[in-house]
């Protein structure tokens, strides 16, 4: 799914009451199956930017397009919807439903969804718990999971409705070295297989290698950065 | 349904706070179920129990409610005694067509004994029904100090077909030793009528009145066979009645009284026709002819100065209102429960907000619609309100079965508690309704909540 934003600003009202700009892009895209590392220094407005992707902040002003859809021209329902079938996002904090098993959470995008059977959906999250090596793991609550654990499911999660578009929010901040590089494999060879668009949101300097187009988000705006150098 | 599974693992994830709501409603629910079975249980039992006892009593003049209650349901003391002459005049007045004399005042082991004739038998609730109380065993009495028992009354005293009993003083279980000296055999018992009768002990008139005159069985076994005297001049009445009210105190009013007796061979409805017109009795249950004569028969009491006559229908009646009074108080009581129980579930609901925003922001965050998370607390807040209901409906079943089984067994009024289907919706809906009110608010909240606010606090 390519991604277009134009003339999109966005601000908020701070605590001293003084509206600031958190965003100001005047145009940016990315083609479906691109593969992009947001960067950005933390306060920058990555998190933002990825919820307006994810139709859950309308921006104070311009276009956001995925695809064929004007995304906040589409009612919430809509949009809603479209985050259960179409987008995956793997939030920062992994969110996920305290009350509900390894495997429910798994499938909840699937049942909001409404595309597949019950047990389809089963069997498509029992699938992804193995590919994040979870399988023994489906019946534990949230609670009795590592973090690392945690965001293992939460990716999961995110890929079970086979989305065109991935966000991830520091998808490798609480891990160490070799569970993100696990974690990062898994994602965007997931991407890859189903020509899904990736953004992942990070300030970790590790993963730069890994994509094929860097942005760096300073000022509100999106820069292209530099690629850096492989041996 | 997802969103049921969302809202039954929310109530687990929070057990105690469930928990305390669902019993408060519980609570709630059980006082309206237990007071409204008990009450319409309890006036198809007075009603049951009072069926087969025609269509007036007559007694003595005082309360007639009492009379009532005391000469049909077997509840209370005694108002009085009549004379003997007022049975004699009923029964060969041409507007009766049955008229069964009523001795109270003493028990055996609690249970009432019941000086009457074998008349008492004949009584039915309807001209087609069968006799409310028939043989189970034995035979009818037919001398005095014979007794045929109540089923109930047979079971408890575990008296059987031969065996002898001496019935101790007072209407109701007395002291250790207080015993009258006469002993009395079992000849009969009787089928069980549901009716308080089935707790009582039944035995002639005269059986009852000689008890007072303090015959030693000996004396009594001596006189046997002689002639005895029914004349009002021969009677003796004052000694022994004063004795026997002191020994009593008021509760003992009721004795049947008191004709020098001697025990005989007398038997027969006639011979206690006799000795019943120159004694006293408690009452006197009548079957009039007609509509028109139990009407005249009531007037001709009320006018007079003597004794009363009353209507058990209209005096139940009475009481049924004052029940249905308590009912509706009960019923306040019950209102301002079931709004306890409300913002009880309200509290709980609300209070867990915060919590549950979170939660149904991550459910938006993954794509749910608003519907959705808005479905969640309301099936929620209707888990809670049913599982009280439902809990609520056992605990006010088993509490009236509970109560009606102790009333039953202090007073041998038959209260059975029945399923109330017109009550169904009602008690369904309310909880329901109350339920929905209470989610009211939460729902709202869920329906606007932040989801940015919620995932991504600055």
């Amino acid at each position: 799914m390519d991604i277009q934003i134009e003339r999109l600003r966005h601000a908020y009202v701070a605590p001293d009451l003084e509206a600031r700009t958190v965003l100001d892009i005047d145009a940016w895209c990315a083609a479906a199956g691109e593969q992009v590392l947001l960067r950005g220094v933390s306060g920058s407005g990555k998190t933002t930017l990825l919820n307006i992707l994810a139709g859950l902040l309308p921006p104070s002003v311009g276009t956001v397009r995925l695809g064929e859809h004007t995304l906040y021209t589409l009612r919430e329902s809509e949009r809603d919807r479209l985050r259960a079938t179409t987008i995956g996002y793997i939030f920062q904090m992994h969110h996920l439903a305290p009350m509900l098993s390894t495997l429910e959470n798994v499938e909840m995008p699937l049942v909001f969804g409404r595309t597949l059977r019950a047990g389809e959906r089963r069997a498509r999250a029992r699938e992804l718990l193995a590919a994040v090596g979870l399988s023994d793991f489906e019946r534990h609550r949230p609670v009795q999971l590592s973090t690392g654990q945690r965001l293992r499911v939460a990716v999961a999660r995110a890929l079970a409705a086979q989305p065109n578009l991935v966000l991830a929010d520091e998808p490798t901040a609480a891990l160490d070295a070799d569970a993100g590089e696990v974690v990062m494999d898994l994602l965007q060879a997931t991407c890859h297989r189903y020509h899904a668009t990736l953004i992942v949101a990070s300030h970790d300097p590790a993963l730069a290698t890994r994509f094929d187009r860097i942005v760096d988000l300073y000022n509100g705006g999106l820069h292209a950065a530099a690629l850096p150098m492989t041996v | 349904m997802y969103e049921l599974k969302i809202s039954w693992r929310n109530l687990l994830n929070r057990p105690v706070q469930t928990l305390v709501t669902i019993i408060v409603i519980a609570l709630a629910l059980a006082l309206a179920v237990t007071v409204t079975h008990l009450n319409d249980a309890l006036q198809r039992g007075i009603i049951r129990a009072s069926d087969p006892f025609g269509v007036l009593v007559v007694g003595a003049k005082g309360s007639s409610q009492q009379l009532v209650l005391s000469t049909l349901l077997l509840q209370g003391v005694p108002v009085g005694n009549i004379d003997g002459h007022i049975y004699a005049e009923l029964n060969a007045d041409p507007r009766v067509t049955l008229a069964v004399p009523i001795a109270m005042g003493d028990n055996v082991g609690g249970a009432r004994i019941i000086g009457t004739d074998r008349r008492f038998f004949e009584l039915r609730a309807t001209q087609q029904a069968a006799p409310a109380f028939q043989l189970a065993a034995g035979r009818l009495f037919e001398t005095d100090f014979e007794a045929v028992l109540g089923s109930r009354a047979a079971a408890t005293l575990g008296l059987h077909l031969g065996e002898r009993f001496q019935p101790q003083h007072g209407v109701e279980h007395g002291l250790e030793g207080d015993n009258h000296a006469d002993i009395h055999t079992v000849v009969g018992i009787l089928q069980p009528s549901s009716t308080p009768f089935d707790n009582a002990a039944f035995t002639t008139v005269d059986s009852v009145i000689l008890m007072h005159t303090e015959h030693a069985p000996a004396q009594l076994a001596a006189a046997e066979g002689a002639a005895i005297s029914t004349e009002s001049g021969a009677h003796a009445e004052a000694a022994e009645t004063d004795e026997h009210a002191a020994e009593q105190n008021d509760a003992d009013q009721a004795h049947a009284t008191e004709d020098e007796h001697s025990a005989s061979g007398e038997q027969g409805a006639d011979h206690d026709h006799e000795h019943v017109a120159s004694g006293r009795v408690t009452a006197v249950l009548v079957q009039p002819t007609g509509f028109i004569e139990a009407n005249e028969l009531w007037r001709d009491f009320y006018t007079g100065t003597e004794a009363q006559a009353v209507f058990p229908g209209r005096e139940l009646g009475s009481l049924f209102d004052l029940l249905n009074q308590g009912q509706e108080i009960l019923i306040v009581v019950g209102y301002l429960a079931a709004m306890m129980a409300a913002l009880t579930l309200f509290l709980a609901i609300y209070s867990a907000t915060e919590s549950r925003q979170h939660l149904l922001a991550i459910l938006r965050g993954v794509g749910a619609s608003r519907r959705t998370v808005v479905l969640v607390v309301v099936i929620e807040t209707i888990l809670m309100a049913l599982l009280g209901a439902v809990f609520g409906r056992a605990l006010g079943y088993g509490a009236a079965i509970l109560i009606a089984t102790e009333i039953m067994r202090r007073s041998a009024i038959p209260i059975s508690i029945t399923y109330l289907g017109n009550l169904e919706l009602v008690l369904w809906l309310a909880p329901l309704l109350l339920g929905g009110l209470a989610g009211l608010l939460p729902a709202w909240q869920a329906y606007r909540v932040n989801v940015i606010e919620k995932l991504f606090p600055s």
